[in-house]
């Protein structure tokens, strides 16, 4: 596999920019459920208020509730009702889905995984994040650890359709030992990876720094600014927790590295840790079951 | 040809010849294949965790979650299935990790000693396996030939 020259990787880099400004910008339910969600005090009610107002995600929620995952003897009608079944988490998932459908919706063919599998990678990240941050020692809050975990692979969506062919290539760079991880073999062959690509989207997004931060360096946290290193460390985490449940995102499974640090962010032991990534397991499939039968 | 899929924590046995088993993305959990050569019957488990007494009721509600509850839960159905309690062909597959993992969070390893643990302690052994490394797996078994063929993305298929 050839390296792209300096040129023609100058004009990938365009291209990839272009692609971004292109995308659909966050809906304002979106970006006002994100604001609530991150806070701690947050109610149901406040919730309630947002989504009220936005037809098209009143449907959507309607539609998951009333999915035979969640069982129900009698069909719900009204947000007010479906809201606390869901859980806050769900619905501001649901409303993203709006605006990164065009990131999350198609396969990601240069990673050679499946139409899904970033959405169910982000989620299951999202999930082990949030746990994760409740054992974090430096007082992460979870809701904003889900967010984060929800986002972190942005950039995937849009490189991947660059990359089209490339993963035996790169994963052999990789298996090779010639470059450490699929991040460097991205830079390596494309001049940009999915964390940079990720950082456009968020600034395009007029994300929070903190998660402009995770997603930028959610592989090489030690290189995040030091306020957001403990959320940036527990999506790290995260990203390889949900890896390892097996929702991983194509060709790259596996091939990052744990940095050697993220021990000194955790307080949790073997068991502990082997508890919550088990009911995470239960919560992911959970999801991914209401959605599959939406 | 049908195929029965075999989900995170579950685990199934068939002996039809025009079936297939099937588990997905293997990633630090691991699949057991128990194949009978007589009767022709396959079992697979998707073991996601080493140790039933982290959730003592779920293990009861789901066997094949945990190392220590999913081996006799399957090496049960394949007495029933099979008609036998010997002559079984063992195969593990999954178990990975990634690059410079603790020990605290290595999931994979943890599940890979249980289960060869739980397997000595029964007198069994595995004749083959592809286990821990860096590699998500797919794994598919054909009733018909017996024959294990792992799924990577980005790599040629392989079997064991």
């Amino acid at each position: 596999m050839e390296k792209l020259n300096g040129m023609k990787a100058k004009v990938l880099n365009a291209q990839i920019l272009r692609s971004v400004d292109a995308l659909p910008l966050m809906s304002q339910s979106a970006s006002k459920l994100m604001q609530v969600v991150a806070n701690k005090e947050h109610s149901i009610q406040d919730i309630v208020k947002i989504v009220k107002y936005d037809p098209s995600l009143t449907i959507k929620i309607l539609q998951v509730v009333n999915s035979a995952a969640y069982g129900l003897s009698e069909p719900i009608t009204s947000v007010e009702r479906a809201i606390p079944q869901l859980g806050d988490k769900i619905v501001f998932g649901l409303a993203m889905e709006e605006c990164a459908a065009p990131v999350y919706r198609d396969p990601l063919e240069g990673y050679e995984g499946e139409s899904g599998d970033l959405w169910k990678h982000s989620l299951l990240t999202a999930i082990t994040a949030r746990e994760l941050a409740k054992v974090s020692i430096n007082n992460v809050n979870p809701e904003e650890a889900y967010t984060a975990g929800l986002m972190h692979d942005l950039g995937k969506g849009i490189l991947s359709q660059y990359m089209k062919g490339s993963a035996p290539g790169l994963l052999k760079a990789v298996e090779s030992d010639t470059l450490h991880d699929y991040r460097a073999a991205e830079q390596f062959y494309y001049g940009t990876d999915h964390c940079a690509v990720g950082y456009h989207i968020a600034k395009h997004w007029n994300l929070p720094e903190a998660l402009c931060e995770v997603i930028r360096h959610h592989h090489d946290p030690d290189n995040s600014k030091d306020e957001y290193k403990p959320l940036v460390y527990t999506v790290h985490l995260g990203d390889i927790m949900a890896m390892i449940g097996g929702a991983a995102t194509g060709a790259d499974a596996f091939m990052y590295e744990q940095d050697p640090k993220c021990e000194d962010y955790f307080s949790a032991g073997e068991t502990e840790l082997d508890c919550f990534m088990n009911e995470a397991f239960c919560e992911f499939q959970k999801i991914i079951n209401a959605m599959s039968t939406e | 040809m049908k195929t029965l899929f075999i989900g995170i924590g579950d685990y199934g046995a068939t002996n039809k010849p025009d079936e297939l088993l099937k588990t997905m993305a293997l990633g630090s959990c691991v699949g057991i294949i128990i194949l009978e050569p007589k009767s022709r019957t396959i079992g697979l488990a998707h073991i996601a965790l080493s140790d039933s007494n982290i959730n003592k009721a779920m293990a009861i509600k789901q066997p094949g979650r945990f190392a220590d509850t999913a081996i006799p839960a399957l090496l049960n159905l394949m007495e029933k299935e099979s008609n036998t309690k010997s002559g079984y062909i063992i195969k593990l597959a999954g178990g990975a990790q990634v690059a410079r993992m603790k020990d605290t969070f290595n999931i994979g390893k943890r599940n890979i000693l249980a289960i060869k643990k739980i397997l000595w302690q029964m007198r069994l052994a595995p004749i083959a396996e592809d286990l821990g490394g860096q590699i998500s797996r797919t794994v598919t078994v054909e009733v018909n030939t017996g024959k294990v063929l792992i799924h990577s993305p980005g790599r040629p298929d392989w079997t064991i």
